[in-house]
């Protein structure tokens, strides 16, 4: 019922709503490289000799991974890769959850706040794997007009303004927490 | 297509968007309000020794090879600053750190203070430039201090007293430790909560 009912407008709204996700957490991280990979270097989970070049090519495909969802270039695989970067990003936050190293700082870029390590980044990321998933389902294609331009321009705007929201939310839980602890 | 349906759409979506940012922009200043007005100053967790207390004396070495005395009386008072390497806060506030020490260079003796494993404290050491500080790896200073999160600092004075202590994020928790010190009060919070 609902595959007969997904409009490849809101497959292309969510694609460019979490392409853009990317792209401005990318474009945090190439500013703020030496923080970025002082949070990889924290997740203790590569050797410290290839934190810088690991830090790059992160950052180098989280951008072409943008940039191609945003302008629907093979937009299966690049899907396919998207869903693959944030599912290892989730691995790596719940391993060191998992391990107790959760105060560090989780290295997502973007405008919000610095958020650290908690479930609630997990369960964050968990959604934008399962929306991503929904990319992959192959609907019937059809001619879009200026509506849907507009729809599709807002629509991946209010997408990437929810997870903002989110990932502001979280990092308030985790301040008022150690506020709650400190008083 | 009508063109005051694309009209309406438009105007709603502008709506929807609009809501959005200054929803955001809310839950920012929420979060600003948690991080900087209700622990104004250094928050101080309640182990190790208190404001006023003899801190404990250590004499330990120091990654460039000399030796150093903490808690000890001397002629400067004394900023021990706990950083990690993996510690991102940590890596930010070093030239806040070294612009306070130049600053009150003529009473106040800065003093990085780590632990854990040696080779890649000096890969640290190394790679942020920390020479120009003592910087020493002590279990038994952090377990003195009780601390248990980072970044954290603790003021000495010229006797070896703890002045102030406390979780620092940003220069201006730092700054409060010496506020503290000059308003001889125990921490910023506390004269806050007296004042």
């Amino acid at each position: 019922m609902l595959l007969s009912v997904l409009d490849p407008l809101i497959i292309r709204m969510i694609a460019c709503g979490i392409g853009l996700m990317l792209l401005i957490g990318a474009w945090q991280k190439i500013n703020d490289l030496e923080m970025f990979q002082a949070a990889v270097e924290a997740y203790d989970l590569i050797p410290l000799a290839s934190a810088r070049s690991f830090s790059l090519s992160y950052v180098f495909i989280e951008l072409s991974i943008a940039v191609l969802l945003i302008c629907n270039i093979a937009s299966s695989p690049v899907v396919m890769s998207a869903i693959v970067l944030m599912s290892l990003t989730t691995l790596a936050i719940s391993i060191n959850l998992l391990r107790g190293n959760a105060d560090v700082s989780c290295g997502c870029g973007g405008i919000e706040d610095e958020q650290r390590l908690s479930w609630g980044l997990v369960s964050r990321n968990i959604v934008i794997v399962v929306l991503l998933g929904i990319c992959l389902i192959d609907t019937s294609s059809r001619a879009y007009n200026l509506l849907d331009g507009i729809n599709l321009l807002f629509g991946a705007t209010s997408i990437y303004l929810v997870y903002l929201l989110s990932s502001q939310l979280i990092a308030n839980r985790e301040r008022l927490t150690r506020l709650r602890e400190g008083s | 297509m009508s063109i005051s349906v694309i009209i309406a759409i438009s105007v709603l979506w502008i709506v929807v968007i609009c809501l959005g940012i200054t929803v955001f922009a809310l839950a920012r200043q929420i979060g600003i309000l948690y991080e900087r007005i209700a622990p104004m100053g250094a928050l101080m967790l309640d182990d190790g020794p208190k404001v006023g207390d003899q801190a404990p004396s250590f004499d330990l070495a120091t990654l460039g090879g000399e030796r150093i005395k903490i808690g000890s009386p001397s002629t400067h008072g004394e900023l021990v600053f706990f950083l990690s390497p993996t510690c991102p806060v940590c890596k930010k506030l070093i030239p806040i750190l070294r612009s306070m020490r130049d600053k009150e260079k003529q009473w106040l003796k800065v003093i990085l203070a780590s632990d854990g494993d040696e080779l890649r404290q000096k890969k640290f050491y190394e790679a942020t430039k920390l020479q120009d500080f003592p910087y020493v790896l002590s279990n038994d200073l952090g377990m003195a201090f009780k601390v248990a999160k980072l970044p954290y600092a603790v003021l000495l004075d010229e006797a070896g007293i703890v002045r102030g202590k406390g979780l620092i994020n940003n220069r201006e928790q730092l700054e409060s430790l010496l506020t503290a010190k000059e308003l001889a009060v125990e921490s910023i919070q506390q004269y806050l909560h007296t004042s």
